[in-house]
């Protein structure tokens, strides 16, 4: 393989860094487009005339976001290339008469040109999130908004593919006591919702998580753990004992799904698209949360004409 | 940035379209005379151009198309 010759390493690295910055700039668009998206499917709490994105045009939004996060993959596989040259060209150029075989060699693309994607590909820095958790009013208050318009998005999914499992829910909802639907009344649906949402989803798994001889522990930690963590912030919310912790137990809930929805999920939805879709449209209800960060990947693929 | 108003799609589609133009710029900066060259420059710039600024511009042009109603 021919080298950098001539090229300073110097101004590879720089060109590198600035690609890897500017790659980071398209977050704030992904994360727009994601908002926009979830607010026209469920547009309650907007004002009649307010513009939402149009239901035909609603693909044409998830395809410019995966377009967007496979050009940032690929961008940033580019430039750690551009490193790896720009390191081997400054060993050649030190050595006196030394052959090296870096081992690092272009990647031959293969026939979908996909390349390695990262979690923060998809989302817009969720270390970031983690860095905002403790502005207790500010971080409820925007994520308040955005996880009612992704559970909102969740339900139109969940009602339109999942009769049987709305029912289910609805007899379920209205085994609750008056002052947990009273909450919801209030506004403070987070806790509540999420709560209910993890309970249908952890008697689902355990009625059918036992596959093949073995239980789908993954997903039992999975549910289970989020839905002990909307549990207790559904009762620190309900009894009052402090919005500080009710925001920490709200964000340590998001960030247990987002983590585990990350983990488990980006290869699959990256790497086998066309399953991923198969299996969600027989098992929606198994992915509410989920669906908010996969949908934008997976809905150009998904035929919405049921 | 509100995307889900004209202003905010048309703002959104040019920033798209103004990161595809600086990623490109900063590419071609490195490539072509006095700079790298060869089959692997012109590998890079194939690659770049086909995973990179054809992605790009495929979601501007996506942006671009979507259409906004009112919500009654």
């Amino acid at each position: 393989m021919s080298r950098m010759l001539g090229l300073d390493p110097e101004r590879v690295r720089g060109a590198a860094a600035v690609i890897e910055n500017q790659v980071v700039g398209l977050e704030m668009i992904q994360a727009q487009i994601v908002g926009a998206q979830a607010l026209s499917m469920n547009p309650l709490g907007m004002l009649p005339g307010s513009l939402v994105i149009a239901p035909w045009s609603l693909s044409q939004a998830s395809a410019a976001y995966t377009d967007i996060v496979l050009a940032k993959g690929s961008a940033r596989e580019l430039a750690a290339k551009l490193r790896a040259e720009a390191a081997t060209q400054e060993f050649v150029s030190s050595a006196a008469d030394a052959s090296y075989e870096t081992g690092v060699a272009w990647r031959v693309p293969d026939a979908r040109d996909v390349p390695q994607l990262r979690p923060d590909d998809f989302l817009p820095g969720p270390l970031d999130l983690i860095e905002r958790i403790w502005d207790g009013v500010g971080f409820v208050d925007e994520w308040v908004g955005r996880l009612e318009s992704w559970i909102g998005f969740g339900f139109d999914a969940f009602k339109l593919w999942a009769p049987d499992a709305i029912s289910r829910f609805d007899q379920w909802w209205k085994t609750l006591p008056d002052w947990v639907r009273g909450i919801s009344r209030l506004g403070k649906i987070i806790p509540v919702l999420g709560t209910v949402i993890d309970a249908v989803d952890l008697g689902l798994l355990l009625r059918d998580g036992f596959v093949d001889g073995d239980w789908d522990i993954p997903g039992l930690i999975r549910v289970g753990g989020s839905l002990l963590i909307d549990t207790a912030s559904l009762i620190a919310a309900a009894t009052g004992v402090g919005l500080p912790l009710t925001v920490v137990l709200q964000g340590a809930g998001i960030l247990w799904d987002i983590g585990w929805i990350i983990g488990e999920h980006v290869a699959d939805i990256v790497e086998h698209p066309q399953e991923y879709v198969e299996f969600l449209e027989g098992n929606w209800w198994w992915y509410i949360p989920v669906m908010p960060l996969a949908g934008p990947i997976v809905m150009p693929f998904i035929d919405l004409g049921e | 940035m509100n995307l889900l108003s004209m202003a905010g799609m048309s703002v959104a589609v040019a920033q798209v379209r103004m990161s595809e133009a600086m990623l490109r710029g900063t590419v071609q900066g490195l490539i072509g005379p006095g700079g790298w060259q060869g089959a692997d420059a012109d590998r890079f710039e194939a690659e770049w151009e086909s995973l990179v600024s054809a992605r790009l511009l495929s979601a501007a042009r996506r942006l671009e198309s979507i259409d906004l109603n009112p919500f009654n």
